[in-house]
């Protein structure tokens, strides 16, 4: 087990706020015991005195004397009686003041005073120290002596010192509990930790199909989900990203195989007419142009993935956008001999987005649907609700398998991958579509119907001024 | 769980639950038979709170099934 891991760490504070409420709650245990002995043993001996000093007439009587020191022997206490000049006369068993000795004059003049004298008393013969209390004796209304009841502190010490001892007993066998089960409870809670750590490690190896099988609804259960997505989506990321790199080797080594072939041939004059020479040059100009574009759609994909993209977003007319892009594709719409229809309608609301932008989007869709549409007609019409403007595409083309519909924005993803030189195009532009439409708040939905046509479905939220 | 992690806290409970029956029972009759009460009553009064937290979970269980 490693020092700086969680079951320690835990371990150690469950520790620390254990004894931080057990030692002082001891402390006052002790106090409470200590406290509690010693006042009623206080209060019992401060009795005594008051009632033995009443008692007492004269110190003459001998027999008096001798009972009071018999006494102290059946209550277990002792007693000591002086005289009015402070000359101990009767004693029950304190050896250091013996009788005829004088005890401190302080003392003496503080009883003539009618004090009550309390004080801790220490008996080096017997090693014992005594709680004392001493009251003055009154005869008549003249002070003839005081009493001394002394009762032994150390058996109360020595009680106190067992609950003490009792005390830490159960104070250990309370951490000792707090461990055990601490342990418990934080090896609960650091396993699915440390099966998630076990899992991410396999993960940062390489192995992307690794579950974290933890399965609660508290946090914990919910970082093991997250790093459970996180592992697919990575999966998703790496497979990707071998596509990708699949798809751009394949893409770039075809015009590059066409360029290598015809540079050679007209390298080596491999040419009968000056015609056919013409045409290798054409050949090689197209593929180098193809190349480029291809490249530039890559990078521009690549900036909108990562955020780079510079959008001019402004307010805009959608019916402008639209008859620009129109303009520029109805020549290749003639050139195959289609039909480019544009319903404009009229108060249309704007919206907030990057006109250059948007009109690239209507552009690659118009070329998009020219390209895969051999008659007919290629429609286009706009409408908008209360909250959004809506942009639809409609052609008469090929159409699209219900099965390849998930997969169309995907970069290089292509329906007729056998035929896609012949279409053109470098399999990129609906990707590119699908970011910019992202990138400025909209929506795409595609619906296709094979030997029927596409239509392409695009809404954008409508420009509210500084409300939005 | 590996043995060892099942063993250290039982014999910490073990070690906590002997130190408690010995502060509780040495007031009194240094007897197996007292020894032995204390300890079953201090085991009743541990497994008071767990029983507690035991039905709270059920309930909440019960009432999330729900």
């Amino acid at each position: 087990m490693k020092w700086n891991s969680i079951v320690v760490k835990l371990g150690a504070s469950i520790l620390v706020i254990v004894l931080t409420i057990l030692l002082p709650l001891g402390f006052i245990i002790n106090e409470i015991f200590s406290g509690f002995y010693y006042s009623k043993m206080k209060d019992q001996i401060y009795d005594l005195s008051n009632r033995y000093a009443n008692s007492i007439t004269s110190l003459e009587d001998k027999n008096i004397l001798r009972m009071f020191e018999l006494l102290a022997d059946m209550i277990d206490q002792e007693i000591v009686i002086v005289d009015e000049q402070g000359i101990v006369v009767a004693n029950s068993g304190i050896p250091s003041l013996s009788k005829g000795e004088r005890i401190d004059a302080n003392d003496i003049s503080l009883l003539r005073r009618n004090s009550v004298i309390e004080k801790e008393y220490y008996d080096e013969i017997l090693d014992k120290r005594f709680l004392s209390v001493g009251r003055p004796i009154f005869a008549q209304n003249r002070f003839i002596g005081g009493i001394f009841v002394l009762a032994s502190i150390d058996e109360i010490h020595q009680s106190i010192h067992l609950i003490r001892n009792l005390i830490v007993w159960a104070g250990i066998g309370a951490i000792l509990l707090a461990l055990g089960f601490t342990f418990i409870v934080s090896r609960k809670l650091a396993n699915p930790l440390l099966e998630m750590e076990r899992a991410t490690r396999k993960m940062a190896e390489g192995d992307l199909n690794t579950k974290v099988l933890v399965e609660t609804k508290d946090e914990i259960g919910s970082l093991a989900k997250a790093i459970n997505d996180l592992a697919v989506e990575l999966y998703r990321y790496r497979s990707n990203q071998r596509e990708f790199f699949a798809n751009i080797s394949h893409e770039l080594r075809t015009p590059l195989t066409y360029l290598e072939g015809y540079a050679r041939a007209l390298k080596n004059q491999q040419y009968q007419t000056e015609d056919e020479k013409e045409m290798y040059i054409q050949i090689i100009e197209q593929e180098a142009n193809r190349m480029s574009k291809l490249v530039n759609d890559l990078f521009e994909l690549a900036k909108m993935e990562e955020g780079k993209l510079p959008l001019h977003l402004e307010e805009i007319d959608l019916i402008e956008v639209i008859e620009n892009a129109v303009l520029k594709t109805k020549v290749k719409a003639k050139e195959k001999g289609l039909q480019l229809y544009f319903h404009k309608i009229y108060q249309l609301p704007s919206i907030y987005a990057d006109g250059l932008r948007m009109e690239q989007i209507v552009i690659n869709l118009i070329e998009n649907a020219i390209r895969y549409t051999e008659k007919g007609f290629i429609k286009i019409e706009l409408s908008y609700d209360q909250d959004k403007v809506k942009i639809l595409i409609e052609d008469t083309g090929i159409g699209i398998p219900k099965e390849d519909l998930p997969f169309l924005f995907e970069r290089f993803y292509r329906v007729e991958k056998s035929r896609s030189r012949e279409f053109g195009g470098t399999g990129l532009g609906l990707a590119i579509v699908k970011q910019l439409v992202k990138l400025q708040n909209g929506t795409i939905h595609v619906s296709s119907e094979v030997g029927r046509g596409t239509s392409f479905e695009l809404t954008f939220p409508i420009y509210k001024g500084d409300a939005q | 769980m590996k043995k060892f992690e099942i063993i250290v806290p039982v014999l910490l409970i073990m070690a906590g639950l002997l130190c408690l029956t010995m502060s509780g029972s040495f007031m009194f009759r240094p007897e197996l038979r007292v020894y032995m009460k204390t300890f079953v009553q201090i085991c009743l009064w541990m497994g008071v709170p767990i029983l507690l937290a035991g039905i709270f979970y059920l309930l909440l269980y019960k009432k999330r099934g729900e």
